[in-house]
C-alpha cells in the first residue's frame, strides 16, 4: 500500500457511512497506515464494526477529518460504556445513551466531508443505536468478563465504576458547604435501582464472599497505589467514611478527577464543574447599521461585556476574585470554577475589546470574530468563550438568508416566461435580498433542480436600463445549454455570446474597447477572460460563475484574473457540493464575499486549528450559510415539487475533429440519398444516420480509431462533468447507448472519473450473467455507473438503485426511450431520478429533437409505432437539411 | 528416529498409534479399571503452567533422547493408565514388550519453613490471585512461581521414580511419558501443582485476602472530625445506599 493513502469516511446518500481510500499529497505516518488498515478491515463487518473500533484506537494517531470526527463519537462510547457501573450485571441488556447536549456538541462538530450535507441528526442517533446494538450483539456471544471483551479492543481501557466517588452540595452547611462519600456497587444487585455500599460496609458484608472481597480489595489497593491521594485518604480512614468539606478540599479533590478515574473510580460531581467553557465568557453584541449601508465595509458598533456564569460582572469584580485565592467562588448563588490564568487572560482580552468598542468593526471583521477566526481576540489559548449576539436588524436579515422560506416573496416579472416551482421562487428571493444586501451569493442546489432557471428569474427580476451588463462565466460546453434555456424562460434578456469560436460576429465586438451595445447579459468562456482586454476592463453589474469549480484553486492564473473583474456584485452556481474541501471553499467564497473568510493565511491558520477546536466547523458553517443555499433533491421539502423524472436536455459541442468529419459526411450522404430510390434509398438513410450519431458520440467511432481522447468528443467532456457531480455525490448512474462499440471507450473513459469500476450490459452477455449483474448493482457495494446497450437493456431489468439516467446517444423515439429510462424509475420508488438526454448542438441530433417536439409534419403516432424508419418518408431535401450542421 | 523426515515420522507415529490402540484393548480386557490418558491438543502444554512445568523437567539431569523418546509415546498415546492420589502418580505405560510398564512417582512436599516463607512473597500479588481463582496465569508472577527460592515446581532430588523397565537410567522414557502427562494436567488445572506439592493455594488466597480486609478495615476505625453526622446520604447524594451498622 502506497504511504500516501488517507481513509476516508463518506455519507452515501442512503445515508450510511462508507469508508474510501483517497490519495494525498503528503506522507502519512506510518502508525496511521497500519490503524487505517485495521479500520478498513472491520468495516467488512459493515461500518459499525469499524466505528466501535475506532472508539478504542488511540486518540493521538493522526486520522483523517472525518475519521477523527468518528473516533471522537465512538470515543464518547466507549467512555460512557466502560463508566457505566451495572455493565457486568446488565451486559447483553446494557444501553448506552447519549444526552441531547451532547448530540448537539457532536453536530457542530462535523467536519466537511463527502455527502456533509446529509450528514443530520438522524444519522448521527442511528449511527449511536447501531454501536448499542453491536455490543449487545458481541457481549451475548462473549463467555468472559466485559472487561475481557473490552480488553480484546484495547488493554489501556479500565472499567471503572464498581468503586464511586460522590461529591456534592450541601447549601446548608456554611462553613462545609460539600459533602463527599465513597461507595461501591456489589455485583449482587437484589433490586432494579442500584445499590451503594459504603466502603466499609461492603467490606464487612463480604466477609464470606472471597470472590467479591477479593474484587473489592483489588480495586481498594490499586486506587491506592495508582493515586497518592486516595492512598492518603485511605490511610487516614477518609474514604470509608461521608465527609464534609470546605470550598478549598472539594477544590483540591475536583483537580484531580481525571486521575481518580484512571484508577478505576468513577467519579460523580455537580454538572457545573465540567461546563467550565461557559463559565466565562466575553459577550459582544453588535449595533445595526444603517440599513442603506450595508456590505462587506460597513462599520457596526458594538459593546463587550463580561460575564462569569450567568451574571455580568465588572472589570472590578474580576479583580476582587483574582486576588482571593484559587478554587471555586460562589458568584450569585451558584459555585464556579476559578482558573487564575484564565480569568486573566480573559480579563485582557475583555480590555482589547472595550478598545476596539470606540472604533467600531466592520461588518467582515464581526463575522470573523463570530467564527473565531479574528485577529482582534487573538489569543495563544483557543479555549476561551467568546458570545457573541448581532443586532435585531442583522440578525433578522442573516435569519433570513438561513431560511430563504421565510423571505417575502417578490414578484416574478411578466416577461419572465417560465413557471418556478416553490423552492425556485425561494431561491429567487433569496438572491433578491442579497442583492438588496450587497452581498454575493453561491447557489449550489443539486444538479436537476433548475439553477439556470433561477438565475434567469433574477437576471429578468433586476433588468433595469440603466444598470451596466452582467456577465456570465461558464465552461463551453454549457454555452449551449444556457442559449436555449434564455431563450424559453427569458427571451426578452439581451445576450452576447462572446465566444468567436461559437459566434463569429463576437470576434469583432470583443477586440473593440468598449462595450458598445447595450447588452443584459455577456456570457463567455473560462478560458477567453484573459484574452480580452474588453472583459477585464469593463464594469459589470453582476458577475456570474457557472461550474465555479474552475476558480477552486486560487493560485491559478484563472483564479486571479477573475477575481479581479470589476462588478457591483457577484453570483457563482455549482453543482459539486463546495464544502467537501476547504481550500475550495475558501476560494469560492473568496469571490463572492471577498474577506468573510479571511486572507488564505488567516483561513489556513484557522482550518489547522480545526482538528484540535473541532466545534469551529459549527461555527464556520454559521457563516457561510447565510450566503451559500444548497437544496438537496432529497430534501423533505423539496421532494413534493418534483416530478417523479427529471427530464434535462443536455447539451454539447462538436470538437475540430467533429465538425470535419460531419461536414464531409454531408457531401457524400447529399450526394448518395439523390440517386438512390426505393429500398436502396431507405438503407442509405438508415445508414448515414448511425454514421452522424457515430461522429457525435466520438470522431473514433466513426472512424475505428482505438483511441477516444476526450477532448475530441464534446459529449465526453459533457460526460466528465455531470459523472464528477455524481461521483461527489455517491450516486449511481445509467448510461443508455445504442451502440455497443462505444461501450468498451465509454467504461474506459467513465473509471477514471470514478475511480472505481462499473458494469457493461449489451446483447451478447448470456441472461444467467445478466441477473448477477443487476443483483451487484442493485447491492450496497459502490457501483457508480452501468453502461446498457438500449436494446439489450430495454426490458425486464430492475435498477432502482440509480438516481441518473444518461442517454449518451438518442433513438429518436421517446417511447423506447422512456422504456429505458424507467428501468430506473419503478412506481412507489422515492427516489428522484434525473433524466439526461444528451443532443449535440447544431447537428441531425437537435434537428430531430425540435422537431419531435414540435411534432412537425408526422404524428407522434407515426414516430412511435415505426422505431426510426419515419425518417426515412421524409423527401430528400428536408432530409438532407435535417443532416446539416447548423452552428 | 528424531532425524527422519517428516513424511517417514507421520507414518511411524500413526503406526505406533495403531499398535498401543491395539495393545489397549488388549490391556483393557484383563484391567477394565485402567483410565487412559492422551493428549487431545497438538502442543504437549498451551498455558503458562504447562509450558513451565516441561520446562522445568529440562532442568533433570536426564538423558535428553529419554524425554523427547517420552514426548513421543505420550503423543502417541502410551499412557495406558494415569492416576493421582496425593502426592503420587502412577501410571501405565505401553511398550513393546507384552507387559505394560507400570510407573510410580512421588513428590515431596513443600517444606513448612519453605512455604512460610513463599506465603510472605505471594501476599504481595493480591492482585493476581483473581486470574488465578479463574485458573488464568498471572504474568506477573512467571518468576516468583518459577525460581528456585520461591518457585513451586519440584526439584529432580524432590521426586522419586519407580518403573518395571530394565533400563538403568534414572528417569526412563516410560517415567518421561507420565510426567509430560502431568504437564499437560496441570496446563488446565494449575491448582494441582499446589495439591501434589502438599499446599493449598485456595487458602493462601483466601488468607491474605482477610488480612488486608482486615488491615484495610482497621483504618475505618480512624475517625476524623470532617465525618458528617446525622445526615440522609440517600438524600444528598442521591442514591440508594447501605451503610450498615454503626457509622
Amino acid at each position: 500500500m502506497n504511504n500516501n493513502n488517507q481513509l476516508i469516511a463518506a455519507i452515501f446518500p442512503d445515508g450510511n457511512v462508507h469508508l474510501e481510500w483517497t490519495t494525498v499529497k503528503r506522507k502519512i505516518y506510518k502508525n496511521t497506515l497500519i490503524l487505517q488498515k485495521e479500520i478498513f478491515k472491520r468495516s467488512k463487518d459493515g461500518f459499525v464494526s469499524s466505528l466501535f473500533f475506532l472508539g478504542f484506537c488511540d486518540e493521538e494517531i493522526p486520522l483523517s477529518p472525518s475519521l477523527n470526527f468518528f473516533r471522537d463519537f465512538a470515543h464518547l462510547f466507549s467512555f460512557k460504556l466502560s463508566h457505566a457501573p451495572e455493565l457486568e450485571i446488565k451486559r447483553d441488556k446494557t444501553e448506552i445513551s447519549i444526552t441531547p447536549d451532547e448530540m448537539a456538541g457532536f453536530l457542530q462538530k462535523i467536519p466537511f466531508m463527502v455527502g456533509s450535507q446529509r450528514f443530520n441528526k438522524n444519522v448521527l442517533s442511528n449511527l449511536w443505536e447501531q454501536l448499542n446494538l453491536f455490543f449487545q450483539d458481541k457481549i451475548k456471544h462473549h463467555e468472559g468478563t466485559i472487561e475481557s471483551f473490552v480488553h480484546t479492543y484495547s488493554m489501556h481501557i479500565l472499567l471503572v465504576g464498581r468503586m464511586q466517588f460522590h461529591l456534592a452540595e450541601n447549601p446548608f452547611d456554611k462553613i462545609h458547604p460539600f459533602s463527599f462519600l465513597a461507595t461501591y456497587i456489589p455485583r449482587q444487585q437484589k433490586k432494579r435501582t442500584i445499590q451503594h455500599f459504603t466502603i466499609k460496609h461492603a467490606l464487612e458484608i463480604f466477609d464470606h464472599n472471597d470472590r467479591e472481597l477479593l474484587e473489592l480489595l483489588n480495586t481498594i489497593n490499586f486506587a491506592a497505589r495508582e493515586c497518592p491521594i486516595i492512598q492518603q485518604m485511605l490511610e487516614s480512614g477518609d474514604l470509608f467514611h461521608p465527609l464534609g468539606w470546605t470550598a478549598s478540599e472539594a477544590y483540591q479533590f475536583l483537580k484531580e478527577i481525571k486521575l481518580f478515574e484512571k484508577s478505576g473510580i468513577l467519579c460523580r460531581i455537580p454538572d457545573w464543574w465540567n461546563k467550565e467553557a461557559s463559565s466565562m465568557k466575553i459577550n459582544i453584541s453588535m449595533h445595526d447599521p444603517v440599513p442603506s449601508h450595508l456590505g462587506m465595509d460597513s462599520i457596526l458598533n458594538f459593546n463587550a461585556e463580561l460575564l462569569l456564569g450567568d451574571t455580568i460582572v465588572t472589570e472590578e469584580e474580576i479583580h476582587n476574585i483574582l486576588n482571593e485565592t484559587e478554587g471555586l467562588a460562589l458568584v450569585n448563588g451558584k459555585w464556579l470554577k476559578v482558573d487564575q490564568r484564565k480569568l486573566a487572560m480573559m480579563l485582557k482580552m475583555f480590555e482589547k475589546a472595550k478598545d476596539a468598542e470606540k472604533k467600531g468593526l466592520t461588518f467582515q471583521e464581526a463575522i470573523r470574530l463570530q467564527m473565531g477566526a479574528s485577529e482582534l481576540l487573538s489569543s495563544e489559548d483557543e479555549d476561551f468563550v467568546l458570545e457573541f449576539s448581532l443586532g435585531q436588524w442583522l440578525k433578522n436579515a442573516l435569519e433570513k438568508l438561513r431560511n430563504p422560506e421565510i423571505i417575502k416573496t417578490v414578484s416574478v416579472p411578466s416577461t419572465f416566461t417560465g413557471t418556478l416551482r416553490p423552492y425556485q421562487l425561494e431561491g429567487l428571493n433569496w438572491l433578491y435580498l442579497l442583492h438588496s444586501l450587497q452581498f454575493g451569493a453561491c447557489l449550489a442546489d443539486d444538479m436537476g433542480l433548475g439553477k439556470t432557471v433561477q438565475l434567469l428569474a433574477f437576471l429578468t427580476l433586476i433588468k433595469d436600463q440603466n444598470n451596466p451588463p452582467n456577465l456570465l462565466i461558464l465552461p463551453a460546453s454549457l454555452v449551449f445549454n444556457w442559449q436555449s434555456e434564455i431563450q424559453t424562460f427569458s427571451p426578452t434578456l439581451k445576450v452576447l455570446i462572446a465566444h468567436p469560436g461559437i459566434n463569429p460576429e463576437s470576434k469583432d465586438i470583443l477586440n473593440k474597447d468598449t462595450l458598445e451595445n447595450p447588452y443584459d447579459l455577456v456570457i463567455t468562456t473560462y478560458n477567453l477572460i484573459q484574452k480580452f482586454p474588453l472583459l477585464k476592463e469593463t464594469k459589470w453589474f453582476y458577475v456570474i460563475l457557472d461550474e465555479a469549480q474552475a476558480i477552486k484553486n486560487p493560485n491559478t492564473k484563472q483564479s486571479k484574473a477573475i477575481k479581479k473583474l470589476m462588478s457591483f456584485n457577484r453570483i457563482i452556481l455549482t453543482g459539486t457540493p463546495i464544502e467537501n474541501k476547504l481550500s475550495n471553499l475558501w476560494s469560492l467564497l473568496d469571490f463572492t464575499n471577498p474577506g468573510l473568510l479571511g486572507t488564505p493565511r488567516e483561513f489556513s491558520k484557522y482550518t489547522k486549528s480545526l482538528s484540535d477546536h473541532p466545534n469551529k466547523y459549527g461555527k464556520l458553517k454559521n457563516v457561510i450559510q447565510p450566503y451559500l443555499l444548497r437544496r438537496l433533491k432529497t430534501d423533505k421539502n423539496i421532494v413534493p415539487d418534483l416530478p417523479d423524472k427529471i427530464e434535462m436536455k443536455t447539451y454539447s459541442h462538436l470538437s475540430k475533429k467533429q465538425i470535419i468529419l460531419y461536414n464531409e459526411l454531408i457531401k457524400t450522404t447529399e450526394s448518395s440519398i439523390k440517386e438512390s430510390k426505393g429500398i436502396q434509398r431507405k438503407g442509405v438513410i438508415l445508414s448515414s444516420l448511425m454514421k452522424f450519431k457515430q461522429i457525435c458520440n466520438h470522431p473514433s467511432q466513426y472512424t475505428g480509431n482505438r483511441h477516444f481522447s476526450e477532448n475530441d468528443s464534446g459529449k465526453f467532456q459533457r460526460l466528465r462533468e455531470i459523472c464528477e457531480i455524481i461521483f461527489q455525490e455517491r450516486e449511481k448512474v445509467l448510461i443508455f447507448t445504442q451502440f455497443k462499440s462505444i461501450i468498451s471507450p465509454l467504461e474506459i473513459f467513465l473509471k477514471t472519473i470514478f475511480g472505481h469500476d462499473g458494469l457493461v450490459l449489451h446483447g451478447s452477455i448470456p441472461t444467467p450473467q445478466r441477473k448477477i449483474l443487476i443483483d451487484r448493482f442493485q447491492s450496497d457495494e459502490y457501483i457508480p455507473f452501468f453502461i446498457l446497450s438500449l436494446k439489450a437493456g430495454g426490458v425486464g431489468l430492475n435498477l432502482t438503485e440509480a438516481n441518473h439516467v444518461i442517454h449518451f446517444d438518442r433513438w429518436w423515439n421517446p417511447a423506447i426511450e422512456n422504456q429505458a429510462t424507467d428501468r430506473a424509475f419503478r412506481i412507489g420508488q422515492e427516489k428522484k431520478v434525473i433524466v439526461h438526454k444528451f443532443i449535440t448542438k447544431g447537428t441531425i441530433e437537435e434537428n430531430i429533437d425540435i422537431m419531435i417536439e414540435e411534432k412537425s409534419g408526422l404524428s407522434r403516432n407515426i414516430i412511435e409505432q415505426s422505431k426510426e424508419n419515419w425518417l426515412t418518408e421524409i423527401d430528400d431535401d428536408s432530409l438532407i437539411n435535417l443532416f446539416k450542421l447548423k452552428l | 528416529m528424531l532425524t527422519t523426515t517428516w513424511h517417514s515420522r507421520y507414518n511411524l507415529n500413526s503406526r505406533l498409534k495403531t499398535k498401543f490402540r491395539r495393545k489397549l484393548i488388549a490391556l483393557q480386557k484383563t484391567n477394565p479399571c485402567i483410565t487412559p490418558f492422551t493428549n487431545k491438543t497438538k502442543d504437549l502444554a498451551s498455558n503458562w503452567w504447562g509450558k513451565a512445568w516441561n520446562a522445568n523437567l529440562k532442568k533433570y539431569t536426564v538423558n535428553n533422547i529419554h524425554l523427547e523418546k517420552g514426548k513421543l509415546l505420550f503423543r502417541c498415546e502410551a499412557l495406558a493408565d494415569f492416576k493421582i492420589d496425593s502426592n503420587t502418580i502412577k501410571a501405565i505405560v505401553l511398550g513393546s514388550k507384552i507387559k505394560p510398564y507400570e510407573i510410580k512417582i512421588t513428590i515431596k512436599p513443600v517444606s513448612e519453613a519453605k512455604w512460610a516463607s513463599i506465603q510472605g512473597f505471594y501476599e504481595g500479588y493480591l492482585e493476581c490471585f483473581e486470574k488465578i481463582l479463574d485458573n488464568h496465569f498471572p504474568g506477573e508472577m512467571s518468576d516468583i512461581f518459577s525460581n528456585k527460592a520461591t518457585g513451586i515446581f519440584p526439584s529432580q532430588s524432590e521426586m522419586s521414580f519407580t518403573c518395571s523397565c530394565s533400563e538403568r537410567a534414572n528417569l526412563c522414557k516410560h517415567t518421561a511419558v507420565a510426567l509430560y502427562a502431568l504437564g499437560a494436567k496441570i496446563d488446565n488445572d494449575p491448582k494441582l501443582l499446589f495439591k501434589l506439592r502438599g499446599v493449598d493455594i485456595l487458602d493462601l488466597i483466601s488468607k491474605s485476602i482477610h488480612s488486608n480486609r482486615k488491615s484495610i478495615l482497621k483504618k475505618a476505625k480512624i475517625k476524623s472530625l470532617k465525618i458528617l453526622k446525622n445526615t440522609d446520604l440517600s438524600d444528598i447524594f442521591n442514591i440508594e445506599i447501605q451503610t450498615g451498622r454503626n457509622l
